[in-house]
């Protein structure tokens, strides 16, 4: 869930062009900065370290290298997305790449298709980049509906919040710990109760009672997920990544040359004053400076840190001195930006996604712990493939899920099930609707087909007593319902991606059946989930 | 023929009228739409062509694609090439090129 509170940019506001800025994985020398207090520091930070890698240089292209550098730390012309980002606001470039990030289809973050209370068929290959909540209402494999709360959380993603450093970086190098995601379920709904005995009737009217119901605590806990994410390598110097990207490029040709017109028309009025006064820049920026910053460079990160701090002071004085609504033209380029961002993202990924590249593969682990039945243990492969779609176009994705679950703990010997629980195979196709990058709304049509080699098996629990006697069962006690063999099942849903960075999800499904009853059963499903990109200026990061 | 462009500091300074080629030297990096002095100048693969103006004006590039190594370079004409400015490893969509034409 989003927080609205600061008035400085917050993760989400940083993604795009955090994404752009931060392309240099972070090295040695990088001390974290921390975004909330020093913004420039943050949104200077590949250049700060280009600067330290390029005094570091010992052959012929060091003052090539330097002087590169330097330019990008004091000519706010050379490369504006660093200054943008330096100055931006935030609320307008927050919005739409808030939008732009929570419309995305690809991402899973409520339960998985066989938990109580969810709303998904199809596990989809994508997950929140920090932290998803997701509570949602129904059931799809599951006899009876519940509610379920979800919480994702991606391991990079949360250790850079924590550390104060912008979460979301597009452009960085691939860590394994940014592929890697936990989420936990909680069963919201169900009331637990036990049987317990007494020490006889207290009044005389009251029958000899030995056994009495008290409610317990529920146990809520319903499931822990670990999901692994084998993206395709981007190695922009592999042939084939090389060929992807042409045709990528060249299919988003028209798309990317209509975002770029539009962030040159919000860039100019922001940037024009500087391309004027040129001559004032480098004046700002003389031969001390530019020492300086090299000294302060060969000292360390901290040092040349504090160098650009005091350079941008003045140049930001300057800067607001030429434009007096400099932070409505920030904003307004902030947002320009975030959908260039966009869009540059799509064409990537239609390079990693295209035709004869391997198609987004995630691997999933999930214990199960559903309310009376046996723990079971399954695992899971999530394909998903983008179709080329056309310019302009919201992006699609088909997802196919192959899976399969165990019964976990000990059998009891003798018993009339086997240790395989179910084997599954899922297919689901999205469909965005309405804007091309933000697109208010998603189609999604799913089908789930389901064996199970053996009736599911119920537990009795300890406590309860045989039917007709008073005699109470053995704590492993279960019973078979006859549903074993096929369950497939259809669901049509609709999700709402709200400007306020809600998505609410919409379904109806019908099943032949369910787990536990051989029945057709129609229902609907409703949940709401959210990214907590934001939690992490709980942290201090952006 | 002789490159156009002159560095002087953090800008660069040509003739007016000096007809001046701009290459993107990258692998997965296009040059999707050149910008010279507000307008839109043609744009061949991953080179734009504009001739230069009298005063300050900006060639603003706006670039698509992955982090990459990334030069920019002035194609002198005769084979040889002029580093303009770079980058290794990163992705950088709008950089941009303070160009002051001086009187031919």
């Amino acid at each position: 869930m989003r927080t609205e509170t600061t008035p400085r940019p917050t993760l989400l506001a940083a993604f795009a062009l955090v994404a752009i800025a931060l392309g240099t994985p972070a090295s040695a020398q990088t001390e974290p900065a921390r975004c909330q207090d020093k913004p420039e520091i943050c949104a200077y930070d590949g250049p700060l370290n280009a600067l330290i890698s390029a005094v570091g240089t010992k052959d012929e292209t060091r003052e090539t290298k330097i002087h590169d550098a330097l330019r990008v730390l004091v000519d706010p012309n050379s490369y504006r997305q660093y200054f943008v980002l330096a100055l931006s606001a935030g609320t307008s470039f927050e919005s739409a790449v808030a939008a732009w990030e929570r419309a995305r289809v690809d991402k899973q973050v409520g339960a998985g298709p066989k938990a109580t209370g969810t709303t998904d068929l199809v596990a989809r290959p994508s997950t929140p980049d920090l932290l998803g909540l997701a509570v949602q209402l129904g059931a799809l494999t599951e006899t009876v509906n519940g509610t379920t709360a979800t919480f994702n959380a991606n391991a990079y993603g949360s250790y850079r919040a924590i550390i104060g450093q912008p979460e979301i970086c597009l452009a960085c190098a691939d860590t394994p710990w940014r592929k890697l995601n936990f989420a936990l379920t909680f069963d919201l709904s169900h009331v637990g109760s036990r049987q317990v005995p007494t020490t006889g009737a207290a009044t005389p009217s009251t029958p000899n009672l030995t056994m009495v119901e008290l409610p317990q605590s529920s146990r809520q806990f319903s499931s822990v997920t670990a999901r692994y994410s084998f993206h395709n390598p981007l190695d922009p110097r592999s042939p084939e990544f090389k060929q992807a990207w042409s045709a990528a490029f060249k299919s988003h040709s028209s798309e990317l040359a209509k975002a770029a017109d539009n962030l040159a028309k919000a860039l100019e009025p922001v940037m024009q004053p500087f391309v004027k006064n040129q001559d004032k820049i480098e004046n700002l920026a003389d031969q001390n400076q530019q020492q300086a910053m090299i000294a302060a460079a060969e000292q360390g990160r901290a040092a040349l840190n504090d160098a650009f701090a005091k350079y941008f002071i003045k140049l930001e004085a300057l800067a607001r001195a030429a434009i007096p609504d400099l932070d409505q033209r920030v904003a307004a380029a902030a947002a320009a930006y975030a959908q260039y961002a966009a869009v540059n993202y799509d064409t990537v990924q239609g390079a990693r996604q295209a035709p004869g590249s391997r198609p987004q593969f995630t691997a999933e682990y999930t214990y199960d712990h559903p309310q009376s039945q046996p723990d079971s243990h399954e695992l899971m492969v999530i394909l998903a493939w983008s179709p080329p779609g056309q310019q302009g176009a919201p992006p699609a994705l088909f997802t196919l899920n192959l899976g399969g679950s165990i019964y976990g703990g000990a059998i009891p010997a003798g018993t009339k099930y086997g240790r395989a629980r179910d084997f599954q195979v899922a297919f689901q196709f999205d469909r965005a609707m309405g804007d091309p990058v933000t697109h208010p709304v998603a189609l999604s049509l799913a089908g789930y087909a389901q064996y199970q080699p053996d009736p599911s098996v119920l537990d009795i629990g300890p406590g309860n007593l045989a039917p007709g006697t008073n005699i109470t069962l053995p704590q492993d006690a279960k019973v078979l319902l006859g549903t074993k063999g096929f369950l497939g099942i259809v669901q049509a849903k609709l999700t709402i991606n709200t400007k306020s960075g809600v998505n609410i999800p919409f379904a109806v499904s019908w099943a032949n059946k369910t787990d536990l009853l051989k029945a057709t059963d129609v229902r609907g499903h409703v949940g709401i989930t959210y990214d907590f990109e934001s939690l992490s200026q709980i942290f201090g990061g952006k | 023929m002789p490159c156009s462009l002159r560095a002087a500091g953090f800008h660069w300074t040509a003739p007016k009228g000096s007809v001046v080629t701009v290459n993107v030297v990258a692998s997965v990096t296009n040059l999707v739409r050149a910008r010279y002095n507000g307008a839109v100048q043609p744009v061949n693969g991953n080179s734009t062509t504009f001739t230069v103006v009298e005063g300050n004006a900006s060639l603003d590039l706006y670039l698509a694609g992955a982090p990459d190594d990334v030069e920019f370079v002035e194609d002198c004409g005769d084979g040889t090439t002029q580093h303009l400015d770079g980058y290794q490893h990163d992705f950088r969509p709008t950089p941009s090129f303070t160009i002051v034409g001086t009187a031919a």
